[in-house]
């Protein structure tokens, strides 16, 4: 019970975070930064459900975002559609493709399981470039239209920010009660060992797929609220470049951990910003980072920085207790 | 009165490759007892497991539980059916408190699924309770009941892991428990412990099969022993017929009959 008001406490003091962020933001610019930064975090989520806590490998996660953005782009932009029908057709979309997906490639494990949602991600932006009567091919789908309720259209930063923090929060309430349930032990033990959570009567298949159709379906939201944000997609957008840094997200900000995948997004979306100039040199600058997390920070920044911060103050340093 | 076949294993054969694992094995446990597969290293024991279990696949024969086909089932409908093991080689769930490593233990008897997980709803909370109860009560039975719930499950010494794997089969409310060197790697006193927790698992009415290499133990609780070496039945019966079995002998012996 004390755990579980713990949670909805730090949930609380997130979306307060999030509700007065914008006020001490500089610019319209760090706004605009705040929203990409917290779609990438609900795409994060979403494949930290899947890898951090089923442990499945996905290399092609920015395809379901692709998926999602195209299907809110074509919908509203070119079909005249309301943006909100977009928006969920992305995220059903988004989590129609995982399903069928993922029913054959979830049967493969580790590497071929990477190399699977590779060849998957690679195939999606072909079709991107390729179908241009569609997706208008390398030109990409422009005026893209705004969401709004009533007569409230979020097209300023500020607005679209509140939109895009309330649908982060939400998303974290969803995947820690997802965590924290018989469905997420289910998931968390075929990472553990599969085996051991078949013999205990768990349906291995179902709960890889179940996740896997989970994190298709928020990146496929997420890449929604990105179409109607920008107001522009282009098939670069969704690249191998983009699934790298969403597994750089999840792995720097810390396997198995919902507070990591956002820290991880924050900082992943920011370094990129940086990197900006170094245009393709900056795929081997995230290289370098990984594989420099990997080897001194295993548990991610995110836990890594707390135990190191623990170890300083001293005595309560006994982190790590299994807990999200 | 004759007692009812729990498990019912009928010429079942495996191979690998060119290597006949388990050839064309049969016995049957009863229900309510302590049966025992012994036999060297490479007999096919923990082979004949995971062919109960479903973890792998039998190329002939046929098994049953409690009167229904379990034959080629995956693990998961072998669990459904009431059977539940532990693992030689211990396989914890290390991401997760031992709590949780029970609760999954208990999956099958619970029914929440991604939606009411999600949301939390009533039921679901309620659900979790018990859940949770129940785990706490086989973490108790197998002696672990002391320690904190939120323990990591790693930073468990190994003695108490396989306690831990005892907790997550029992909490399946198995019909079967199917024991896999229970006692490899634990002290002279953990054993003596371990064999009065295989007693008082029978006490609940859960039937017993064990695989070990401790004879004192298997000899002391078993009702009933098989003996296998490679792959096949030599000997199936009381404990002391089997001791003075020649058959047996030689094979520990590593003589020809």
């Amino acid at each position: 019970m004390r755990a579980k008001s713990k949670r909805y406490c730090r949930l609380a003091a997130v979306a307060a975070a999030a509700a007065t962020l914008p006020l001490v933001l500089p610019s319209e610019y760090a706004v605009h930064l705040a929203v990409v930064i917290g779609i990438n975090a609900i795409v994060a989520l979403g494949l930290n459900l899947l890898m951090g806590y089923a442990g499945q490998v996905s290399l092609g996660q920015a395809a379901f975002v692709g998926i999602g953005a195209y299907a809110s782009a074509i919908l509203s932009a070119k079909a005249g559609l309301s943006p909100w029908i977009g928006v969920a057709a992305g995220a059903a979309l988004g989590g129609a493709t995982a399903a069928a997906v993922g029913i054959p490639l979830l049967k493969l494990r580790g590497h071929y399981l990477a190399m699977g949602t590779l060849g998957f991600g690679m195939i999606v932006q072909i079709v991107m470039v390729q179908w241009e009567d569609l997706t208008e091919g390398t030109i990409g789908v422009m005026s893209i239209p705004p969401l709004s309720v009533g007569g409230l259209e979020f097209d300023s930063e500020l607005r679209m920010y509140y939109l895009v923090a309330a649908s982060a929060v939400l998303s974290i309430a969803l995947a820690s009660n997802i965590i924290d349930s018989r469905v997420g032990r289910a998931m968390r033990a075929v990472h553990g060992s599969e085996v051991a959570a078949a013999t205990s009567g768990v349906d291995t298949a179902r709960y890889k797929l179940q996740v896997f159709i989970m994190s298709g379906a928020m990146a496929g939201f997420a890449g929604s609220l990105h179409a109607h944000h920008a107001a522009y997609v282009h098939p670069d957008s969704f690249g191998f470049h983009y699934s790298i840094q969403l597994v750089v997200m999840v792995v720097l900000g810390g396997m198995a951990s919902i507070w990591g995948a956002i820290f991880g997004a924050g900082a992943v979306t920011l370094i990129g910003e940086q990197l900006r100039s170094f245009q393709e040199f900056s795929t081997i600058i995230f290289g370098s980072v990984l594989v420099a997390i990997m080897v001194f920070m295993p548990a991610g920044l995110w836990r890594g920085s707390a135990d190191l911060i623990g170890r300083l103050v001293g005595s309560r340093g006994g982190g790590g207790k299994g807990r999200a | 009165m004759p007692a009812e076949v729990l498990l019912q294993l009928t010429d079942v054969t495996k191979r690998f490759g060119g290597l006949v694992a388990v050839d064309g094995l049969t016995f049957g446990v009863e229900r309510g007892q302590i049966k025992a597969v012994i036999g060297p290293n490479g007999a096919g024991k923990t082979t004949a497991f995971n062919l109960i279990t479903g973890v792998y696949a039998l190329d002939e024969g046929e098994i049953e539980v409690a009167g229904k086909r379990a034959t080629r089932l995956p693990s998961h409908e072998v669990a459904g059916l009431g059977v539940a093991r532990t693992f030689q080689n211990v396989q914890l769930f290390g991401n997760m408190s031992i709590l949780e490593n029970v609760m999954v233990g208990a999956h099958a008897r619970a029914r929440a699924g991604l939606l009411s997980a999600s949301l939390r709803l009533p039921a679901m909370r309620l659900e979790e309770v018990a859940l949770a109860e129940r785990a706490r009560e086989c973490l108790r039975l197998v002696g672990l009941g002391k320690l904190p719930p939120e323990t990591a499950a790693p930073s468990l010494a190994f003695g108490q892991q396989r306690l831990l794997e005892v907790a997550r089969a029992l909490a399946a409310e198995p019909l079967l428990v199917l024991l896999d060197e229970p006692a490899a790697g634990l002290s002279t006193a953990e054993t003596a412990r371990l064999g009065e927790l295989v007693e008082s698992i029978r006490e609940l009415g859960i039937t017993v099969l064990l695989v070990d290499h401790d004879m004192d133990l298997v000899m002391q609780i078993s009702d009933e022993v098989v003996v296998l070496d490679h792959g096949v039945k030599i000997a199936e019966g009381a404990p002391r017929e089997v001791q003075r079995d020649p058959g047996v002998i030689a094979a520990y012996l590593g003589e020809e009959p």
